[in-house]
């Protein structure tokens, strides 16, 4: 094997998927010297399965990448035909952005910010395998027979490692259809003792739009007044694509129950476990007998193709099935189909081998981020290969890592849930897996996370300049609510014609901006703030009328918050030898030796660790440091 | 170093020996003490020096009932056994008073300590050396696995299946909530308001039910308590030795024999009751009978059932009926707040009777009377039955769950006020993420009991349930 070919990288990131996309732009940004390798230049950024961004919890999700100066959002909007928010009818923690994306473009669009970027190379190279030395990673070997060196590497491979593809009894190795899979680093990996997982996804067949009735199907538009996910993009102006709803009948039911002696999954063929979110059409018909339809919803895969891809029949049953399956229902009689769907089996590496930032306990410097993890979703990769961009760097540098916890940012509790409890399926990221969602909400993603993007220089000073300034006049402005009385004759107009009962003795603004049928926008005459442009003051105004609306219940989660900090800030010397704690549980000893948590808060969520242990612990910790043994690493 | 919170435990084997002492300790504790304790000499437990007793009444901090009278140690932080603020209350031994001054210490803003936690603080505020902290560890898992054996014991009788019943139906109603927010995009049914609505009162009611039951649970447990009252000379202590059906109190028939309670433990249908004979109420001579009366007039505010005996064969007198008033006046917030009874006793019947209903003041005849001779043992049998009937109204069976653990007490008020405000919240209609934020407070308590709910449970619920997914 030739070593001298390339010179050194500080930072390799094998796979140029979400996460391998946004962790090499975070480190070259940071200013490492690092290198993107891909199979294939043109399916950079790839969906692979639908042409959507963001959507409940993961529009959140995006939104923070964004305001730690990722590009997901950016990418998005530059190519959105399609944009919503959901969840409109619940609070402001709920309201998730949504995108329907040009595929082609997507893809397209990431590729030129990854060449114009300084400090980062992108090539084209297969990975065979992971060169390790003494427990530290010391590069990547490439097809070629070559020896890439580099000081860390993130190895971002998606549904890759030992890919296979199942379309009915047909399967064959594949990264993704028309895609070779990845050979040589799962098995790298094993020999130094990773312990590898079988997952399993699915994605359902495309069509020629041509060949769609679309007159009897219901068309779903974009909102009328579509708001950007990015917080640096100021307006969009995009004609809007409409998606279209269609149903399943039993009669697709009947035949699809026809295909299921040569189904793939059931026939026991694979062995990976799949997403329970995100079943195939036959486990819903399974499962679910009862129901007589199962909606289907047909995106357009980008502005000028007339592809379509039908969320919602995700199948790996024999193409004949497929066919006659999906041309039962209705507007879809004559439909062509353009991809067939098929299931995709693949290694992960279950999670609870990371550290907090990503890098794996058994091998330095060595960082998984996205699939290989045991997740689902563009967007929880993407946030993955951002944090696992900045750590390698901080890594390299000798700097403390960056752990976001749960409080702070629906990052926080994604890599927190991995790292800490592991995964058995795909995981994708619910709304309800965060304690403190009130206060996790897409609107403040960059008050709460641009500081740190600023801080590793991933946010520009102009930027954070004018995060400042809001900070400021949101204070300010809440500040003035709390101070400013109103005469009746100033304020009873507007209250009349909002049909909300008039006051007869001076109040303060804040309480009326209580009432339901105020908003924050009716009282603006009364309001300070000035020398803001018009997004500016929009953004303001909506954290404040959030605030106030909100108070109690913000407040109750602060203090939730608060308690929960307590745990997390007993920290846990990595190196403590359970072995030498008395008096812990058999169960809890295992359990924490292999996940060895950073903190107690950590310790606490981990099954099997009971709260008899977390006291044995912290009384063992406080005589650990009064014998002053200096805690490593 | 976790010190957020003020703990608070009885320090001393629980019923046994004369004084029980209930330990506070972190950094409320002085506040808490203020809260509950009025001292005799009229300071404030804030201007207490350190290490010094003062003599006082614990009173239950919102009702302001005097609970007992105890000797209050105040230990400044950081000499003290853990390092913190700790206020030490020695009451009366027993098991029901220093419950009731442990409850009231709770009530004032306390968290009741986990076991062996005084200890760990003491030892992680470096109070005790290296050497007795090895054992520390040890001795946390033994008293936590001691205390989860009790709780076991505690939760048989079907308590532990009452409470999940209501936690499960929390999961339910949260999964429901949960799909909404998380799964709105999908093909799916939701809950509407009232539906949930419905569903929280009838947790609710449920979780009432089981606060409710600490009362019987701690008669099933410690005994309900029983005090005779009369004027002197009418026969308590006969009529105590009569249900005992042996001697035991002193009986003199000079007047102010009894002069201190005595505390005898009763039979009934198998079920532990405490009587306590008290002197008679009247105007102290001196200074031991004196005591004697303030003994009694505890007794008698602390009463769940209060055994008011008349000499049938003379009628209601003067001083029976002045005793009366004092007998109402006492027990009446016990008899508000926990609904204690009153039975009227005739006693004497062997010698006649002069009492009839109707001749009865109107308070005193809402109440039952029993006609019995402590010297012949006629209508002893009644009595009995009287008095069980009135502590165990006759719904109850004796296969009911009940709470008998204060710490499960403390759970369950705190889900039911956690539901109550879930209530409140979908009242205001506000969306139902807000609603969701009190289901997992509640599900958290119920947690402390029968496991935690983890996000992974809600979301399996989901997906056994519903057809999710695109």
């Amino acid at each position: 094997m030739s070593k001298n070919v390339y010179p050194e990288y500080e930072i390799i990131v094998v796979g140029a998927g979400h996460a391998g996309c946004e962790a090499a732009l975070a480190a070259s940004r940071m200013g490492a010297k690092t290198l993107l390798l891909t199979m294939n230049m043109f399916s950079i950024a790839q969906m692979s399965c639908n042409p959507a961004i963001g959507g409940l919890a993961k529009g959140q999700l995006v939104r923070e990448i964004d305001a730690l100066g990722g590009e997901m959002a950016k990418v998005t909007d530059k190519t959105g035909i399609q944009f919503r928010m959901l969840n409109r009818s619940k609070g402001p923690a709920m309201w998730s952005p949504r995108a329907q994306a040009d595929r082609l473009l997507y893809s397209w669009q990431m590729r030129l910010a990854l060449e114009r970027q300084g400090n980062l190379q992108v090539k084209q190279l297969p990975v065979t395998g992971i060169w390790i030395e003494k427990g530290r990673v010391g590069g990547v070997k490439v097809q070629t027979g070559s020896i890439i060196p580099a000081k860390a590497v993130i190895l971002t491979t998606g549904t890759f490692l030992n890919g296979r593809i199942y379309i009915g009894l047909n399967s064959f190795p594949a990264g993704r259809a028309g895609e070779f899979p990845a050979i040589g680093i799962s098995e790298d990996l094993k020999q130094v003792g990773f312990e590898v997982g079988r997952l399993k996804t699915g994605t359902p067949p495309r069509v020629d739009g041509l060949t769609v009735d679309f007159e009897r199907l219901a068309p779903q538009f974009g909102d009328p007044t579509p708001q950007p996910f990015s917080f640096q993009t100021d307006k969009l102006e995009v004609d809007q694509v409409p998606c279209y709803l269609a149903y399943t009948n039993p009669e697709t039911h009947d035949i699809l129950r026809s295909g299921l002696d040569r189904s793939p999954l059931y026939t026991g063929m694979i062995k990976g476990i799949g997403p329970r979110y995100c079943p195939s059409i036959e486990d819903k018909i399974v499962r679910f007998q009862e129901k007589d339809r199962h909606q289907l919803f047909l995106e357009p895969e980008g502005r000028e193709t007339s592809e379509m891809y039908v969320n919602g029949f995700a199948t790996s049953l024999p193409e004949d099935i497929q066919i006659r399956a999906i041309r039962t229902v209705e507007g879809l009689e004559k439909v062509e189909l353009t991809r067939l769907g098929y299931a995709i089996e693949y290694d992960f590496f279950p999670p609870q081998q990371l550290r907090p930032n990503l890098e794996t306990k058994l091998v330095a410097n060595l960082f998984f981020a996205g699939q290989i993890n045991g997740t689902s979703g563009y967007e929880e990769a993407a946030a993955q290969g951002i944090m696992a961009g900045i750590n390698a760097v901080l890594k390299l540098r000798h700097e403390e890592p960056f752990i976001l916890d749960r409080s702070e940012a629906y990052i926080g509790v994604l890599i927190d849930d991995l790292v800490t409890k592991g995964t058995s399926e795909p995981y994708r990221m619910f709304t309800s897996r965060a304690e403190y969602r009130l206060l996790l909400r897409q609107d403040n993603a960059d008050l709460r996370l641009m500081e740190y993007g600023y801080r590793y220089g991933l946010i520009s000073e102009t930027l954070y300049c004018r995060l400042q300034q809001k900070k400021d006049w949101i204070k300010k402005t809440v500040d003035f609510l709390q101070k400013r009385r109103v005469e009746p004759n100033e304020i009873n107009p507007i209250l009349k014609s909002l049909h909300s009962s008039e006051i007869t003795n001076r109040e303060t603004l804040l309480q009326i901006l209580k009432r339901p049928e105020v908003s924050i926008w009716h009282l603006r005459p009364f309001l300070p703030v000035e020398s803001v442009d018009d997004k500016l003051l929009k953004e303001i105004l909506e954290q404040v009328d959030i605030e106030v609306r909100y108070a109690g219940y913000i407040r109750r989660q602060e203090e939730q918050i608060e308690r929960f900090r307590q745990l997390e800030q007993q920290r846990i010397p990595a190196d403590l030898d359970y072995d030498q704690v008395p008096a812990l549980s058999t169960e809890g000893r295992e359990k924490l030796k292999k996940v060895r948590p950073v903190s107690v808060g950590q310790a606490s969520r981990i099954s099997g660790v009971s709260p008899a242990d977390i006291s044995v612990l912290l009384v063992y910790l406080a005589r650990y440091g009064r014998r002053k043994v200096a805690p490593t690493d | 170093m976790i010190t957020e919170n003020t703990i608070a435990a009885i320090s001393t084997p629980l019923g046994r020996g004369g004084i029980a002492v209930i330990r506070v300790s972190g950094k409320d504790a002085i506040a808490i003490a203020e809260r509950v304790f009025r001292s005799s000499h009229g300071g404030e437990v804030r201007k207490f020096p350190s290490h010094t007793v003062h003599h006082g009444l614990v009173v239950a901090p919102n009702s302001q009932e005097p609970l007992d009278e105890v000797m209050l140690t105040v230990f400044r932080a950081p000499k003290s056994y853990t390092g913190e603020d700790v206020v030490e209350i020695s009451c009366h031994g027993g098991v029901f008073v220093s419950q009731k001054v442990l409850e009231a210490v709770l009530e004032a803003g306390a968290r009741l300590a986990d076991p062996g936690e005084f200890t760990k603080r003491a030892f992680l505020n470096g109070k005790i050396d290296l050497v007795q902290a090895e054992a520390v560890a040890d001795l946390i898992q033994a008293s936590t696995e001691r205390s989860h054996q009790e709780a076991f014991q505690q939760l048989r009788g079907g308590l532990s299946d009452q409470i999940n019943a209501v936690r499960n139906s929390l999961v339910d109603m949260l999964a429901l909530m949960e799909l909404e927010l998380d799964f709105s995009q999908e093909d799916v049914e939701f809950l509407n308001r009232q539906e949930i609505e419905e569903r929280l009162r009838r947790s609710i009611e449920e979780l009432d039910k089981l606060i409710a039951s600490y009362q019987r649970g701690r008669f099933l447990r410690e005994g309900a308590k029983i005090t005779i009252v009369g004027r002197p000379n009418v026969g308590k202590s006969s009529l105590l030795n009569a249900l005992l059906g042996m001697e035991r109190a002193i009986v003199d028939e000079t007047p102010g024999t009894t002069r201190d309670a005595i505390e005898t433990q009763l039979d009934i249908k198998g079920v532990l009751f405490r009587v306590i004979d008290t002197a008679g109420l009247r105007q102290a001579k001196n200074r031991i009978e004196k005591k004697g009366i303030a003994i009694t007039e505890f007794h008698i505010e602390d009463a769940d059932v209060v055994l008011f005996l008349l000499d049938a064969s003379e009628g209601v007198t003067r001083a029976d009926e002045k005793i009366w008033r004092q007998v109402e006046r006492l027990s009446q917030k016990r008899r508000e707040m926990f609904s204690a009874k009153i039975i009227i006793v005739g006693n004497k019947i062997d010698l006649g009777n002069q009492l009839t209903k109707g001749s009865f003041d109107p308070e005193m005849g809402k109440w039952p009377l029993v006609l019995v001779s402590a010297k012949t043992l006629t209508g002893i049998p009644q009595l009995n039955e009287t008095i069980f009937k009135a502590v165990f109204d006759e719904r109850w069976e004796r296969g009911d769950a009940v709470i008998t653990n204060v710490r499960h007490l403390q759970a369950l008020q705190k889900a039911r006020q956690h539901l109550g405000f879930a209530l409140e919240t979908l009242k205001q209609g506000l969306s139902t993420e807000f609603t969701v934020v009190d289901i997992k407070g509640a599900l958290e308590q119920l947690g402390a009991i029968v496991g935690q709910t983890t996000p992974e449970e809600v979301l399996d619920r989901i997906f056994e349930q519903f057809c999710i997914g695109k």
